[in-house]
């Protein structure tokens, strides 16, 4: 695959990789886990992960497919390794840029009830706007309250929404390297107050 | 001079927000029974605005405050809910 900047081919197959990523929270959760190791083999996933070593040869298999991780063959024991994704996507002006800590919030959501709901009765769209307003509340610039009532949902609901996505920034904020890109609801609001 | 602060003293009251209860209910927490503790040990009540019971109570069922146990809490004496100011409308200015 080319790197050319502007290289359409790349960048619709890249689109359609962040896509996949954020289809199947399994997937997702791999590839965040391995971005945070930076090499991992098989045998860190199957232990860190604890899922079946089948499946976690097949899924590594399959974001190596997807190119959003490598893998090392020149050893006798494979390596992988994560590529940093920022894709940005822009609807005719409404604009939000993805990057891996939203594929890690996604990744959590089946063993987080709230998040879990939250995509379930709202998609990942809501997701990807609840994930502005934690970001500066959970770096203490937004109160819960005020996060909250913007989000649009059930109050108490809100806010354990933002609460789960205040863990996930943490984790992230060091881990994800394009960070800064995500939109701060403090800086560009998305929702109506 | 004045003496240190003491919040367990018998003139504190303990106010708490919806906040709180869902940070120690959630899955990956879970120190509803630290904090349902902490109020016994201490022999006190957190007291909380009907606007807070009203926001766990109307939480959808499968979500960390829908699952909130506030009635037994409420039961147990550990949690109260407060009575509506005299003369105020709303008790909270909207923030």
């Amino acid at each position: 695959m080319s790197k050319a900047a502007g290289d359409p081919e790349r960048a619709v197959n890249g689109l359609l990789s962040v896509a996949q990523l954020l289809e199947e929270p399994r997937l997702a959760r791999l590839y965040t886990f391995v971005l945070r190791q930076e090499e991992v083999t098989i045998d860190d996933i199957v232990d860190e992960l604890e899922i079946p070593r089948t499946t976690a040869y097949s899924d590594a298999g399959s974001l190596v497919e997807l190119k959003v991780l490598t893998r090392d063959e020149g050893q006798k024991t494979h390596t992988y390794s994560a590529v940093p994704i920022t894709l940005s996507a822009n609807l005719g002006g409404d604009e939000y840029t993805i990057t891996p800590t939203l594929i890690e919030a996604f990744g959590r959501s089946p063993r987080d009830q709230d998040l879990n709901l939250l995509i379930e009765r709202d998609g990942l769209g809501k997701l990807a706007a609840a994930l502005t307003y934690a970001i500066p509340y959970a770096n203490g610039n937004m109160s819960e309250r005020v996060a909250a009532r913007e989000l649009d949902l059930q109050h108490a609901f809100a806010i354990a929404v933002l609460q789960a996505l205040r863990d996930v920034v943490l984790d992230m904020e060091s881990v994800d390297p394009y960070f800064d890109e995500i939109r701060d609801a403090n800086e560009n609001p998305t929702i109506e107050g | 001079m004045s003496e240190p602060f003491n919040p367990l003293q018998n003139s504190v009251t303990w106010i708490a927000d919806t906040g709180l209860f869902i940070a120690c209910g959630r899955q990956q927490n879970n120190k509803y029974t630290a904090l349902e503790r902490f109020a016994q040990r201490n022999d006190l009540t957190f007291v909380i605005p009907q606007r807070v019971y009203d926001e766990l109570g109307g939480a959808p069922r499968r979500s960390t405050p829908g699952q909130t146990p506030i009635n037994s809490a409420i039961d147990a004496g550990w949690v109260t809910v407060a009575d509506e100011p005299d003369g105020v409308t709303s008790a909270y200015p909207r923030l």
